[in-house]
């Protein structure tokens, strides 16, 4: 469940950096337009949501959010690790990490 | 004359050190403000954050240990807040009339609650 | 010109971070080591077996040593073993003359066999050094919570300061110098900004007792110790009624104690006044088995008849909101995997405070790039830098190789191991001193440390009986993870050592400096 917690979490984070004008400009070579910038904020606070909302329906209040924090903290790590160095492998996960966990049924 | 102990010219000071790269002395003043602040913040925040955990303690509701568990727990927050403010401050003197005034204010409470208990 | 609200605070966490940076380092380098510290000590204590958990049997057998060796002790400690320790551990009362407080010995879990264990104090030292400093009682404990405090403060003052905290959220720019360590010292810091929050103020939870002892003075009126009554119920013993009687079997109690909490595990059985009519036989919860570390969680028995006589625990309110914060610190209810994001997340509280250090020196030393002779400050400031942080990661490397060098019999050899590190410590520091904290001291600190490192595996292969081969035959992961680790630990400080050694002297005066603070 922690995987899939932290899956979500990397891929509602990469939404949200998205979003940003420089970020979207150095991943995918122009700036996002208005509704663009709107959509994966949006769609980034609903995946950190729903990992977070996963995780404490799993283990109740309290290790659902420290288990979610956790998550969140160590997603955030890795993408801001991997974009310097491999940006594209780091927009790969994001797509693929949530797909691959759930197949992988590690929950 | 009012004792202004001002820590700006002491910052002009070093701006102009960055720009000119030559060692300028800091002035006694400002190194006395500076020491001024770090007393007021670590011995007079701790006077204040101590008198707020014992009024606290005293006020809030429930068992001792509970409103002594609170009580200690919001002091820790109050230190830290406490020496934020002083450092904030715009002046040294300023930072002492404010942390001394409200150590004292609680202080003069807790005395008050003390005497009202015992009777 | 005005000074703003936020230049004041750049100001207050740049000399703060300075000032106390060096401490809160070791503190964190050597907290960080703590969330495993079991299995460093069960690495240090290679003779100790590992066997198939069986807590009840485990209990009997000390039952029946402690009957044997500790039948006129006041008190009975017994220390049963779990899934990240093995070993089955006994105290008691030492006799005055003996000059310490406690007899501790281990026993085989599985054979009750009084086993020859290396004295050493293992992962302890660094749990211990890391909110004592090794120093006496309660000194090391002030200065501790006083750099506990300085990090809150200079935690608060950078959040302030960090204008663009959400822009640059996910910025990290390597390899343009003084940006990259600034990128670096912010990411660590904000992304992971929860935990250090979190670490710092929880530090200061467990300490604010003996902070602000003028609270439980006042409200418990005049009888501060009251205060630990109503927490530890069961911790008290009554006066021992001086008639023998037969005790009842721990491992009866002990299924009582699994009917009452039924998938519980207990840390720690005492047994008061063994032995004795009053005797009484208490089972501590284990912190571990949820969030909140609630130390009183305890069942109390009838030593003699073995019935129970209460449970205790408080596990509400401000009580339970604090123990929440103590059990956020300790992390005893984190699972493996829980259990490396904290050290992971230490590591970077770790390098948060380094770079931080890294920075602050090298933002001055930019003006002397091309001056033979930089202030004395900047020079004490680099010789420290260099103390503190690779002297301090070769000190621990000579406490682990001293466990595995010096003499299983030596006497007094857990003091001599700490003496050890100290040592280290003190030769690194000379060291730094000699090479002015510059580029050639650090790249020879990393490289020894290296190899030390490298060296431990060997050196567990070749002293110890439970070499890293045999470790991972037997599924000792414990005492493999250890090895491995250090192996890990030589790679990448031999890639420090190599990138340190590498980089031109005049790239830093050339890049952008990053934004200028007073």
């Amino acid at each position: 469940m922690m995987l899939l917690g932290a899956s979500l979490c990397y891929a509602g984070f990469s939404a949200l950096c998205l979003a940003m004008d420089r970020h979207h400009q150095d991943l995918l070579g122009a700036k996002p337009g208005r509704q663009r910038q709107w959509i994966l904020r949006w769609v980034g606070g609903v995946l950190l949501a729903l990992a977070l909302g996963l995780l404490i329906a799993k283990a109740g209040w309290a290790m659902g959010l420290v288990r979610g924090l956790a998550v969140a903290m160590a997603s955030a790590g890795v993408l801001v690790a991997l974009l310097p160095y491999w940006p594209r492998a780091a927009l790969a996960l994001a797509a693929g990490a949530v797909p691959a966990a759930l197949v992988a049924g590690v929950y | 004359m009012r004792m202004f102990i001002n820590r700006i010219s002491g910052l002009d000071l070093r701006l102009a050190w960055l720009i000119m790269k030559k060692p300028v002395p800091v002035p006694a003043r400002y190194r006395l403000g500076v020491l001024s602040r770090c007393l007021a913040a670590s011995l007079g925040g701790y006077a204040l954050a101590s008198a707020a955990s014992v009024l606290l303690g005293s006020l809030l509701p429930g068992a001792p240990a509970q409103a002594a568990v609170a009580a200690m727990m919001l002091g820790l927050v109050i230190y830290a807040a406490a020496v934020i403010w002083v450092f904030a401050c715009r002046s040294a003197a300023k930072a002492w009339l404010g942390i001394g005034g409200c150590a004292l204010l609680l202080g003069l409470a807790d005395l008050a609650l003390y005497r009202v208990a015992a009777v | 010109m005005r000074e703003s609200f936020r230049q004041a605070m750049a100001w207050l966490h740049t000399w703060l971070g300075l000032t106390f940076g060096w401490l809160l380092f070791a503190m964190f380098l050597t907290g960080t080591l703590s969330y495993f510290k079991e299995e460093i000590t069960h690495w240090a204590q290679p003779e100790v077996p590992v066997r198939a958990l069986d807590t009840r049997a485990a209990l009997e057998h000390a039952q029946a040593f402690m009957q044997g060796a500790a039948s006129g002790a006041s008190s009975w400690y017994i220390m049963p073993p779990n899934e990240r320790r093995s070993g089955l551990e006994v105290m008691w009362p030492a006799p005055s003359e003996q000059g310490r407080a406690f007899i501790s010995k281990q026993l085989d879990p599985a054979t009750g066999q009084l086993l020859f264990v290396r004295e050493t104090k293992g992962g302890d030292f660094f749990y211990r050094f890391h909110y004592e400093l090794e120093l006496s009682y309660p000194f090391g404990r002030w200065i501790a919570s006083l750099a506990a405090l300085a990090m809150l403060v200079t935690m608060i003052s950078g959040i302030i300061t960090h204008k663009k905290i959400f822009k640059e959220f996910f910025t990290f720019r390597p390899g343009k110098g003084q940006r990259s360590w600034l990128d670096g010292h912010n990411a660590v810091g904000v992304l992971a900004l929860p935990f250090h929050l979190m670490i710092t103020y929880s530090g200061l939870v467990i300490f604010m007792a003996m902070l602000l002892p003028a609270t439980l003075f006042t409200v418990y009126k005049g009888a501060p110790a009251k205060f630990y009554q109503d927490v530890f119920p069961n911790a008290f013993p009554a006066p021992a009624k001086g008639e023998q009687a037969p005790m009842a079997p721990l491992s009866r109690i002990y299924d009582q104690a699994m009917a009452q909490w039924p998938g519980a595990r207990f840390a720690r059985v005492e047994v008061q006044n063994p032995g004795d009519r009053a005797a009484r036989v208490v089972f501590y919860r284990h912190a571990g088995d949820r969030i909140a570390y609630l130390p009183g969680a305890s069942l109390a028995f009838d030593g003699v008849t073995g019935q129970l006589l209460g449970s205790s625990g408080v596990d509400e309110g401000a009580l339970l909101v604090g123990g929440g914060f103590y059990g956020l610190h300790m992390g005893q209810f984190a699972n493996t995997a829980e259990r490396w994001l904290y050290f992971i997340f230490g590591l970077g509280g770790t390098a948060m405070i380094g770079t931080g250090l890294v920075l602050w020196l090298s933002k001055r030393q930019l003006k002397y790039v091309r001056d033979p002779k930089p202030p004395i400050g900047l020079r004490w400031v680099a010789t420290l830098n260099l103390a503190s942080m690779a002297g301090l990661v070769l000190a621990v490397a000579g406490f682990f190789c001293a466990n595995r060098l010096l003499p299983l019999e030596l006497a007094g050899r857990e003091d001599w191991e700490v003496q050890i590190f100290f040592f280290t410590w003190l030769a690194a520091f000379l060291h730094a001193a000699l090479r002015q904290g510059q580029r050639r001291g650090w790249v020879e600190q990393l490289s020894l440390a290296a190899a030390q490192y490298a060296a431990l595996p060997v050196l567990g292969l070749l002293f110890t009986g439970r070499g890293l081969p045999r470790a991972i035959a037997e599924g000792d992961w414990a005492t493999a993870g250890v090895d491995l680790c250090a192996l890990l630990v030589a790679l990448l400080l031999a890639w420090l050592a190599r990138k340190v050694a590498s980089r031109a002297t005049v790239q830093a005066a050339a890049l952008r400096p990053a934004r200028v603070m007073p």
